[in-house]
């Protein structure tokens, strides 16, 4: 299944190329989302937990920036996972391209989902993964733009809330506080968003 | 290592104990702990009705609870319903005598359910029978065999003989 | 078809069911265990812990609490329907209960379980929409209590924590000259709902002071068609009104599916909205 998000990052084209290529550092921004290893130049190790409806999934595998093109601010990245629950797996190639925005810069993002095993019925709801990738990337946003914020002292604080997984929602008792942009928020604002947002999903049938 | 625990439990009016795997299902503990393979296992996940037991009277799915979770109480499966002599329980015997079967897989659940029913509606009509077994599919029989077996044995429970 | 491994808890107390919610990070809460266990049964959820309910004291059981009935989290769907002070104070509770699934899974399952499963098509979560009803959950701060405007998040994720359990419902009591209808549509009796509409309606002097609507099935959550209800409020309970009222709910954005497209939802919405409101005209009775 092909996806386009895009997102924005506070800063030229110049530095955010830079930062997004940091993968150690941006990692921590993406909800649910864990950094294990770092293997080579430009592969990396990790996990991600998503929840769809009851089902909890952790996906664990690799992500390898395979092509880097400075000059156009073009980034190819493959990665895949398997359920570590063994329910399926999933690869993708993401493609990002950075381009200016303003004072900022716009990333677009294409990707190509392919998902195998039982977790693929959830390919034919589209319109759910869909949501559920536009949350993770807005999230993925706003922790980013906090942490570039912050510079330094952001990263340490959004790292330790990012390791908080985002497999159930943390307490949603009042309104998400403004606060942080932390994980507490992006725990909940991942499910409970994407899915209202995407609405006439084609989650149909019974669970 | 299997999480187990140690489960004690009345079936068909006798004690029994056990060491279970938490995860098994009451059915699967009846046919292959007891060797009560009356039950029938036909979906496992609730609509077929073909694995309805008795558990202190009342009928639910045995696909649908844990054999730990009836640690302590009363069950009554399809073995447990004829006299303890053979002779057949009224309903059991208004099954036989209007062919409310034929290969016999949704049977005991037609029966426990149609029991427990029987019991708390004394005198159903037709529609509250065809109600009351809508919870349990047959493939066989088109179910008016039932439908006829539960209102005669309701007569006959009546009638108190 | 059987559950992959897990460690089985069965705490005595709802603080302890809490305290190992809060220890275990991947449980699974078992409550009546009609929608758990065939999600087990089919791996579709693969829990490391599953925390049963089902020895706790002090969850279950119905209150009359005067102006609302008082219901524990744990309460069997059986005991909502034979209840005496539900079936004077809410007869669509067991009306509506005659929809939910067969007799075997009613004798296990539980309202607080239809109520965190949270399926768009569920009858309970659609009454508790209709009702405003207030859910207690407990955490390891202490109790707080959800309005059930704010209960579902999104698409089967209700307003609660992975430390948290549900322990009771509270429906308000309606009281004056109240009907009520509960109409459902589904292919086969006991099947989910497509779309389900409850309504509830009072009269006085010949006009509608109150009104409710519910309709259930046709998005993520129950649809309250407020819209609707401010309209009847005034209105004679005639036939004419109700149509109106069912205009108003073909309005609705609905959800579409493999099986059922939106608009077949929305005219399944109308008509149903419609036959509920003329039940609940025709069944006024002083109680509901």
């Amino acid at each position: 299944m092909q996806l386009e998000n895009s997102f924005t990052v506070p800063a030229p084209p110049d530095v955010a190329w830079d930062i997004l290529l940091d993968v150690p550092r941006i990692a921590p921004c993406m909800p649910g989302a864990e950094l294990t290893e770092t293997v080579g130049e430009r592969t990396y190790k990790g996990n991600a937990k998503l929840r769809v409806g009851p089902v909890s999934l952790t996906f664990s595998g690799e992500a390898e920036i395979t092509e880097i093109d400075t000059a156009a601010r073009v980034a190819t990245v493959q990665a895949k996972g398997n359920d570590t629950k063994g329910r399926g797996a999933a690869s993708a190639t993401v493609v990002f391209k950075l381009v200016a925005d303003g004072d900022a810069s716009r990333v677009d993002i294409t990707s190509d989902i392919d998902l195998t095993g039982s977790i693929a019925q959830y390919g034919r709801a589209s319109g759910l993964i869909d949501a559920i990738a536009g949350q993770i990337i807005s999230d993925f946003a706003k922790n980013l733009e906090a942490e570039i914020g912050s510079a330094g002292d952001g990263a340490a604080e959004a790292s330790a809330s990012a390791a908080q997984t985002a497999d159930t929602a943390a307490t949603p008792t009042a309104a998400p506080d403004a606060a942080a942009p932390d994980n507490a928020i992006s725990g909940i604002s991942l499910f409970f968003r994407a899915l209202w947002s995407m609405i006439r999903g084609a989650f149909g049938g019974k669970a | 290592m299997a999480d187990t625990r140690d489960i004690e439990l009345t079936v068909n009016g006798e004690s029994h104990a056990a060491n279970v795997e938490t995860r098994t299902s009451l059915g699967d503990f009846l046919r292959h702990g007891l060797d009560l393979t009356g039950t029938h296992m036909g979906c496992e996940h609730g609509v077929c009705g073909a694995c309805t037991v008795l558990v202190d009277g009342e009928a639910v799915r045995s696909c649908l609870m844990l054999a730990v979770q009836a640690n302590g109480h009363d069950v009554t499966t399809v073995e447990g319903l004829a006299e303890d002599d053979g002779t057949l329980g009224a309903l059991q015997a208004a099954f036989w005598k209007h062919h409310g079967l034929q290969c016999g897989f949704c049977t005991p659940g037609m029966l426990t359910s149609l029991t427990a029913f029987l019991r708390d509606n004394p005198d159903p009509s037709e529609r509250d029978v065809r109600e009351a077994i809508s919870g349990n599919i047959c493939r066989c029989t088109g179910y008016q065999g039932i439908v006829d077996a539960a209102l005669d044995a309701a007569k006959t429970m009546q009638q108190g003989s | 078809m059987k559950p992959a491994p897990f460690t089985y808890h069965d705490p005595t107390t709802a603080d302890e069911a809490v305290a190992l919610l809060a220890t275990h990070e991947d449980a699974k809460i078992l409550a009546g265990g009609q929608s758990l266990m065939p999600m087990l049964n089919m791996r579709f959820v693969v829990p490391d812990h599953v925390i049963d309910l089902n020895r706790i004291d002090g969850i279950a059981g119905i209150r009359d609490g005067g102006d609302s009935i008082e219901i524990g989290a744990m309460t069997r769907q059986r005991d909502l329907m034979g209840d005496d002070v539900i079936a004077a104070k809410a007869p669509i509770i067991p009306a509506a209960l005659h929809w939910v699934g067969h007799f075997q899974t009613r004798n296990r399952g539980t309202i607080g379980g239809s109520l965190c499963h949270l399926d768009p098509a569920a009858e309970l979560p659609c009454l508790m929409a209709l009702y405003d009803a207030e859910l207690t959950v407990q955490g390891p701060e202490g109790e707080r209590k959800v309005p059930f405007a704010e209960w579902p998040l999104a698409y089967m994720l209700p307003s609660i924590g992975p430390d948290e359990l549900l322990t009771g419902v509270s429906v308000p009591r309606w009281g004056g000259n109240t009907g009520h209808g509960f109409v459902e549509f589904a292919r086969r009796h006991g099947d989910f709902a497509i779309v389900a509409a409850a309504a509830l309606l009072t009269v006085d002097g010949g006009k509608i002071t109150r009104a409710a609507i519910s309709i259930g099935g046709a998005d993520v959550r129950p649809i309250r068609l407020t819209e609707a209800e401010t309209a009847l409020v005034g209105a004679a309970p005639d036939a004419d009104a109700f149509k109106a009222a069912a205009e108003i709910a073909r309005g609705i954005e609905a959800m579409s599916d493999a099986y059922v497209t939106s608009a077949y939802r929305q005219r399944l919405a109308a008509t149903l909205v419609e036959r509920a409101l003329s039940a609940a005209a025709s069944n006024l009775n002083g109680s509901a």
